[in-house]
């Protein structure tokens, strides 16, 4: 049998317990070509350092929660396979524009708190029947089918210079959840997430680097949809000029 | 959880933005065909009067297309304007309220300039 390949993984660590600034650890451990970096980091915690800590869950590309900067670049880290990787090092660090907890754990709560800012739920009109099943056809569905996609892994809002630079910037993930909702047939809560869109916060902070949807692991299209939803902004912003008292 | 959401007065300055990207986009590849091959090759083939002056001068005979030059010019500076102040912010260079005025006021200023300067061309 023969001896299998190794290859360098670089870690940054840090423990806010230990009073000691973020430091980077290196790894050096036998690959497959068809492993993921998530099994490489899985690996490591099982047989290397027991102290190395990282959120995953469903190994699969679909939970979001093993997020992280890989050589600089956010990435999920079950998506990634060694061989693509190889021959390394590579470097592990936790994704970007995040405070950490510990090691590659993020606090997402900034997130998770803009969330009902931009209005990301579904809001029932009043001739919603709890009876009836609401029913859309292909075409209603295919107007936010694209932006539903989002797993909220965060990667977006690590690939967004914006966020870096104006934390308040809502972001990338929650302006398309906005537009997916705002796009849906059964829903009726536009008019109450126009004061999100509009302000300086919403879609105006958007330059349109459009990083985020390079980076988004599902296909989602952000920065097309916080631009569809600057031109119904603007026309808003036109309207309510021209016509005194329109707006509340 | 307090978030104060405040209303953006960027959409008049991203229309003009968007008019001008637009404009320059539709325009510009045009003049380059234009002043960059075919007014050249056709200096070599004997006609060498497509970008004379008078000739030039005749395509503004009219106020409207005067009106239509400097309307061009007006946008694609404050499509330029716009992308510039961005950028800076992109790069992390915090101008403030001083580097808004610088832009959007070179805009302004091209566009006065460029409409007193077209429409006061003498007529052929």
């Amino acid at each position: 049998m023969s001896e299998r390949p190794t290859i360098v993984i670089e870690v940054r660590r840090w423990h806010p317990d230990a009073e000691q600034p973020p430091w980077w650890q290196a790894f050096e451990l036998p690959y497959r070509e068809d492993q993921s970096l998530l099994e490489a980091l899985q690996h490591i915690k099982d047989e290397l350092d027991g102290s190395l800590t990282f959120r995953w869950s469903c190994r699969m590309a679909i939970c979001g929660s093993c997020g992280c900067m890989v050589d600089g670049r956010p990435e999920l880290s079950c998506h990634l396979l060694m061989g693509d990787l190889a021959p390394g090092p590579v470097r592990v660090e936790p994704l970007a524009h995040f405070p950490v907890i510990r090691d590659l754990v993020i606090d997402q709560q900034d997130v998770l708190d803009k969330l009902p800012v931009a209005g990301a739920y579904l809001v029932p009109g009043d001739d919603t029947s709890a009876t009836e099943p609401s029913r859309q056809t292909p075409a209603q569905v295919a107007e936010y089918a694209q932006f539903a996609q989002c797993i909220n892994c965060l990667l977006c809002y690590s690939a967004c210079p914006q966020y870096g630079l104006k934390p308040d910037f809502l972001g990338p993930a929650a302006l398309a959840l906005m537009a997916r909702h705002d796009a849906d047939s059964r829903d009726a809560g536009q008019a109450e997430r126009r004061e999100a869109r509009d302000a300086t916060s919403g879609v105006w902070d958007c330059t349109l680097v459009g990083h985020c949807t390079e980076v988004c692991p599902q296909g989602v299209d952000p920065a097309r949809a916080i631009n569809r939803n600057k031109g119904a902004s603007a026309r808003d912003y036109l309207l309510d000029l021209l016509l005194p008292g329109r707006r509340r | 959880m307090s978030r104060r959401l405040r209303r953006s007065h960027e959409p008049p300055f991203w229309l003009l933005f968007g008019a001008g990207g637009l404009l320059a986009a539709l325009i510009l590849p045009a003049v380059v065909l234009f002043t960059g091959l075919i007014a050249p090759l056709s200096g070599r083939c004997g006609d060498s009067g497509l970008l004379e002056h008078a000739r030039m001068l005749s395509l503004l005979s009219t106020p409207i297309a005067r009106l239509a030059c400097a309307g061009f010019i007006a946008l694609l500076a404050w499509h330029a304007c716009h992308r510039i102040y961005h950028l800076c912010h992109d790069l992390g260079l915090r101008g403030g309220a001083g580097l808004r005025w610088a832009c959007y006021g070179t805009a302004a200023l091209v566009s006065v300039i460029g409409l007193v300067l077209v429409m006061g061309l003498p007529h052929p």
